[in-house]
């Protein structure tokens, strides 16, 4: 699934916009040590938290792009961080649970397409 | 080298090391011509309004010229002070208050403590004054290490990279930050993508603990040569009344706030051993809590300069 996909499949709007790419699979926690402990890769961060930390959560796992769920205000310093370190991140109306479940659709009907 | 010495430097400062204590206050009683007058007897262009340590506004000199403009020079400045204030807190690391100041284009920032009150203010100068003060300290510093070094023919140190990060206690918004500042400068060494993610992630949870457990901080010291990562996590307390316990997932002492903000759950320590190739924990009660880590490196890839290519 592409990342432009994700984000109208989540109806989220992009705080910081980056060229496409591919994202094969989704960590979404509001703890940050949840994200820490994920073996995933090639993967986009779906979160609540809207702090600095969350940032620096998403570049030390190698996230390719933060998703803020339930339509928090996200503010400018986190969008700044996460412009300095070229994480794209986007912001949804959706609660945590609505969000996993139109990013799994997202993932399962791409997937079902190519194969 | 990704950081420049300056940027270094302005990394390791917390606002609070470079703000003004001594600041020209206004109460809601004064009038605006007083404060018109505190602005000009102290060459200042902004006087907080501050009443029980609280800051309630802002009094600047563009609030004074409406004034004189506008023939209400002699109101209380309850009703005419700038109410929305942007505030930046103590703890901040200077860095972030400096991008507020470079974002809103503001002389000076009111700053918090972290109970909300109001104890300073910082400005573009104070901040020069700050770093000034600690390039000072510094360079002091190097002189002291360079004589001892030359009296006790020491020989030069062995090729390798060497850091050391100071991590204050309770600074929370401040997580995070060696973790990817080490892994900046560890792609700039030719460590492979792999290895700088599990130290990175390794790195946040020990900072995280630094944070969260300690009573006065820690230190992390980072070596690097052609085999390995070599990490020492230091603190002087409390200490771990049970390592093995400690060592489980889930496990944990963190308060309800820790874990609203997104740490706290127990992963830490189990989450660490994980991303290490070497482990050892040691931690005495009273005295504090060492961890060694290792990261080996697969042959021909370290100490190289220039990004690494390599495995996702």
């Amino acid at each position: 699934m592409m990342w432009t996909e994700l984000l109208v499949g989540l109806g989220a709007t992009a705080l910081v916009d980056s060229d496409d790419f591919e994202v094969r699979a989704i960590a979404a926690a509001d703890l940050l040590s949840d994200i820490l402990a994920t073996e995933k890769s090639d993967f986009v961060m779906l979160t609540g938290q809207t702090t600095a930390p969350a940032i620096r959560t998403a570049v030390a796992v190698g996230a390719l792009g933060v998703i803020v769920v339930r339509g928090k205000n996200v503010p400018e310093e986190m969008i700044d961080l996460a412009t300095n370190f070229g994480i794209p991140l986007a912001v949804t109306q959706l609660k945590m649970f609505e969000a996993c479940v139109s990013a799994g659709v997202c993932l399962w009907s791409s997937a079902s397409s190519k194969s | 080298m990704e950081f420049s010495f300056v940027q270094e430097l302005i990394h390791k400062l917390k606002t609070f090391q470079a703000m003004r204590e001594e600041v020209v206050t206004a109460t809601t009683s004064c009038t605006l011509r007083d404060v018109q007058g505190m602005m000009r007897q102290h060459r200042i262009s902004g006087v907080p309004v501050v009443e029980d340590e609280h800051l309630l506004g802002i009094v600047t000199i563009e609030d004074i010229l409406r004034a004189l403009e506008h023939g209400y020079i002699d109101d209380p400045v309850r009703g005419w002070m700038t109410k929305q204030v942007v505030t930046v807190g103590e703890r901040w690391p200077l860095t972030e208050t400096m991008s507020v100041l470079d974002r809103t284009g503001y002389g000076r920032l009111p700053v918090l403590s972290a109970e909300g009150k109001f104890i300073g203010l910082v400005t573009s100068d104070s901040i020069l004054h700050a770093l000034l003060v600690e390039l000072e300290r510094l360079l002091g510093k190097d002189e002291e290490r360079a004589v001892a070094e030359s009296a006790a023919a020491v020989p030069p140190p062995p090729a390798g990279q060497h850091w050391e990060f100071e991590i204050p206690a309770g600074d929370y918004d401040a997580a995070g930050l060696t973790s990817v500042r080490l892994k900046r400068e560890l792609a700039s060494h030719g460590v492979p993508p792999e290895v700088q993610r599990r130290v990175a992630i390794a790195t946040y949870e020990a900072e995280a603990n630094l944070i969260i457990h300690t009573t006065s901080g820690g230190r992390i010291v980072v070596d690097l040569d052609e085999r390995m990562v070599r990490i020492v996590v230091q603190d002087d307390g409390p200490g771990i009344e049970d390592t093995e316990m400690a060592m489980r997932h889930g496990w944990s002492t963190a308060s309800d706030l820790v874990r609203s903000l997104g740490f706290g759950a127990g992963l830490g320590l189990p989450n660490i051993r994980k991303c290490a190739d070497g482990f050892q924990i040691h931690s005495e009660m009273g005295r504090g809590t060492r961890l060694d880590l290792r990261f080996d490196l697969p042959e021909d890839t370290a100490g190289q300069s220039g990004p690494a290519e390599g495995k996702k």
